[in-house]
């Protein structure tokens, strides 16, 4: 065992007749395993007192009357939350309701009479269908040259 | 009563659904591991119940979070674990808020019944513990924990591990330098004669 090994294993109660071995011999181990000694000692609390103890007398009934106070205080909260939401969600569909709804202009369409909606559709009703059609022809290219 | 074999994963589980004496069990089972670990931080004994209490009612809270997704993939709700790091957290959080740690460790000294004969052997003694102490609470976070859960909690490594999430060698190794930092930290501010200067 390194010195490591055997400084880690010294943080266990039980020491191993191999760490016994190993600490008989090495000087710095020794001084770890002293000042381990020393600084769990100083930095260990006092047992607690007996107004310590007397201060967790009854804690479990207290805490449990905490605990139901808590419950209790979100529950109104939750049902102080909802009521809100519902009021939201009440006054959001009285606003939708009653919004202003603008006069749409198919309405007006609707009411031309259809004599004049037919004739608007030809800007020169007089035109026969033959009018409507024309040639397509190719141009004329001059001699010698391809398209 | 509930049984004492229930763990206290069932034990929470049956307290969340309306179960008095679960409650009453968990808090039997661990209300002095977690005043013993907050009294650090604590000036009063006041405080330290106040915060025990505070520290069991933030890990009910959590649990009644957490069981519902427990429903949808089964498991036990770790309750000492949360517990314990709630308690450490929210005493670090004392410290930071009150700045109070300087009286805590001072006060506890006043209320031990052993000191030496010699006076003045006793008061660089308490000196001693008080610097120690105050060191304790300035260690980096993770060796605090792991020092304090062994300390004051009197936990085993394997179940610090478990508490912290870490592994048993990890949870060791931080102890080890936690050791070393406070000795050489007692090294440089104390008098105290058993930790000579310039020793390894």
């Amino acid at each position: 065992m390194n010195c490591e090994q055997v400084e880690l294993a010294l943080l266990e109660p039980e020491r191993s007749p191999e760490v016994q071995a190993h600490l008989s011999t090495c000087e710095a181990c020794q001084a770890f395993a002293r000042d381990l000694g020393v600084v769990t000692e100083l930095a260990a609390l006092p047992e607690p007192s007996a107004t310590e103890r007397a201060a967790l007398e009854g804690l479990p009934e207290a805490t449990w009357a905490e605990w139901r106070k808590g419950q209790r205080s979100r529950q109104h909260w939750l049902g102080y939350a909802a009521a809100a939401g519902f009021g939201a969600l009440v006054a959001a569909a009285g606003f939708w309701s009653a919004r202003p709804v603008r006069e749409v202009v198919v309405e007006r369409v609707v009411e031309r009479p259809a004599v004049q909606l037919a004739s608007a559709e030809f800007e020169q009703p007089n035109l026969s269908p033959d009018d409507v059609f024309f040639e397509v022809t190719w141009p004329d290219l001059p001699e010698g040259e391809d398209p | 009563m509930p049984p004492p074999s229930q763990t206290d994963g069932a034990l929470c589980a049956a307290f969340l659904e309306g179960d008095k004496n679960a409650f009453g069990e968990l808090m039997r089972r661990h209300q002095q591991t977690v005043f013993r670990l907050v009294r650090r931080y604590a000036a009063t004994p006041d405080e330290a119940r106040d915060l025990t209490q505070r520290a069991f009612l933030q890990a009910f809270e959590a649990a009644s979070r957490t069981l519902p997704r427990l429903a949808a993939a089964p498991g036990e709700i770790p309750f000492k674990a949360w517990l314990l790091r709630i308690a450490i957290n929210l005493g670090k959080n004392q410290v930071r808020d009150g700045a109070r740690w300087a009286r805590a460790p001072l006060e506890a000294v006043e209320a031990s019944a052993e000191r030496p004969p010699d006076a003045q052997a006793a008061l660089e003694r308490a000196e001693s513990e008080a610097l120690t102490r105050r060191a304790v609470t300035a260690l980096p976070k993770r060796q605090r924990e792991v020092f304090t859960l062994r300390i004051d909690g009197g936990l085993p490594f394997a179940e610090i591990a478990e508490t912290l999430g870490i592994s048993e060698g990890n949870a060791k190794s931080h102890f080890h330098y936690a050791v070393k930092r406070l000795r050489d930290e007692v090294r440089t501010l104390s008098v105290v004669p058993n930790v000579p200067k310039g020793q390894s």
